[in-house]
């Protein structure tokens, strides 16, 4: 039992947090070096998960992707050393919590539900890595196209935007500046007609659809139709928004009352 | 330091390649906003940084570092999250695996462990100045590296 409980207390230090940082530091440091010299390979991460990705281009290249493994081990490691310290200080504070005002007891918590905020990102990332629907389609008009989840899609349109010829700036003559494709959606009891552009993405029964661009040279562009069903990304978006403003309100709590006493 | 980046400043004016032409995808505020906090970030590291050696040079006045790196972190965890919210609209995923999103994340996590070296026991002020120092080289390496191509010299960042 004393065993476990100093095991416990090891997994859960923030000694072993820092050098758990420190070491994801240097591998995404290194990472960032073998994305950069092999993009076709890391690339392609983005457009499938990650098991499937693995079979199509992990296997060929295990020279190139050492650092991925000892990252996601890494990660394992934070992510468990990160909920255990959390849960210790909340357990703490919640045991001491009428020693303090409402007040206290919530700035105290703050960095636990920060660090909470954190371990659920991860998880969001996990998640958006492993399970649900990615899928990247060249987009051809008038061509039916089977999507993912038994739909059915059909582009009946498309309206690009260009730089004019006349601009001022000569570089940004004829440049692509925004591009709608109106896609005809159905499934076995729905059928929808939807609008997507750049950063206009459209959601429809659990599925999104965005539109991508690959850039060919400075002027022209293939578009792309990308559907997806991330579980992951909403929770790590709303995660790390929380994590954001708490650690600003946090920070500036901490610091500028001590300005003003001091001024 | 300073020497350093004047010469390029002036060989960037001499030998510029150009403007980066826009796309579609930065046509958000999210863009402006991701671009705004990243630079603020990467502007207190780079102070906090300067200070910090006053520090180390034995300027006590200059121990303000740690409040600008602080900052610095906040500033750039903004830029992160605001970055993936534009990443999640435009690129389909909150993280791209890429050479820029590897090298920010990896940035993120050197400035975590720096908020927690205060917590160990050898995390002394004269430890955090050497760490807010040694995390000034990851900012120009990671940061403005990738900038030297522009001025034909070669890519070191993202």
């Amino acid at each position: 039992m004393r065993l476990l409980k100093r095991i416990f207390q090891i997994l859960g230090s923030i000694k072993l947090a820092f050098y758990l940082l420190l070491c994801i530091a240097l591998t995404l440091a290194i990472g960032s070096y073998y994305a950069a010299f092999y993009p076709k390979v890391f690339k392609a991460l983005n457009k499938y998960l990650f098991l499937e990705w693995l079979q199509v281009y992990g296997q060929k290249n295990t020279d190139k992707i050492w650092w991925l493994f000892l990252l996601f081990l890494l990660l394992f490691g934070l992510a468990i050393n990160t909920l255990i310290c959390t849960l210790n200080k909340l357990a703490y504070f919640w045991r001491k919590r009428k020693q303090f005002t409402f007040r206290e007891i919530i700035y105290k918590m703050t960095p636990s539900i920060v660090h909470l905020c954190f371990f659920l990102g991860l998880f969001g990332h996990l998640l958006s890595m492993t399970i649900g629907i990615n899928q990247t389609l060249p987009i051809k008009l008038g061509k039916e196209i089977d999507l993912a989840a038994g739909v059915k899609g059909k582009i009946v349109g498309q309206n690009c935007v260009y730089y004019p010829l006349e601009a001022q700036q000569i570089k940004v003559k004829g440049l692509l500046k925004q591009c709608r494709i109106s896609l005809e959606i159905a499934n076995s009891s729905d059928k929808r007609l939807i609008q997507i552009s750049f950063l206009h993405p459209v959601s429809w029964h659990g599925l999104s659809f965005y539109l991508d661009k690959v850039k060919t040279n400075d002027r022209y562009v293939c578009l792309n139709l990308v559907v997806k069903n991330d579980p992951g990304a909403k929770l790590t978006l709303i995660s790390d928004a929380m994590m954001c403003m708490l650690m600003g309100w946090y920070f500036m709590v901490l610091y500028y009352p001590k300005r003003r006493k001091r001024e | 330091m300073v020497f350093g980046l004047f010469g390029c400043s002036f060989k960037s004016l001499r030998r510029q390649k150009g403007i980066f032409l826009p796309s579609p995808k930065q046509n958000t505020i999210l863009s402006s906003l991701f671009f705004l906090f990243e630079v603020l970030a990467h502007a207190c590291f780079i102070l906090g940084a300067w200070f910090a050696l006053c520090y180390l040079r034995g300027k006590t006045f200059y121990k303000e570092f740690d409040t600008l790196i602080v900052f610095g972190f906040v500033f750039y965890t903004i830029a992160q999250v605001v970055g993936a919210y534009w990443c999640y609209l435009g690129w389909a995923t909150p993280f791209h695996w890429g050479d820029r999103h590897l090298q920010s994340a990896s940035l993120w996590c050197y400035y975590a462990a720096y908020l927690h070296l205060k917590f160990l026991p050898n995390g002394n002020i004269k430890n955090k100045a050497i760490f807010a120092l040694l995390g000034l080289g990851l900012v120009l390496l990671f940061s403005y590296g990738g900038q030297l191509k522009e001025i034909h010299l070669p890519r070191l960042g993202a």
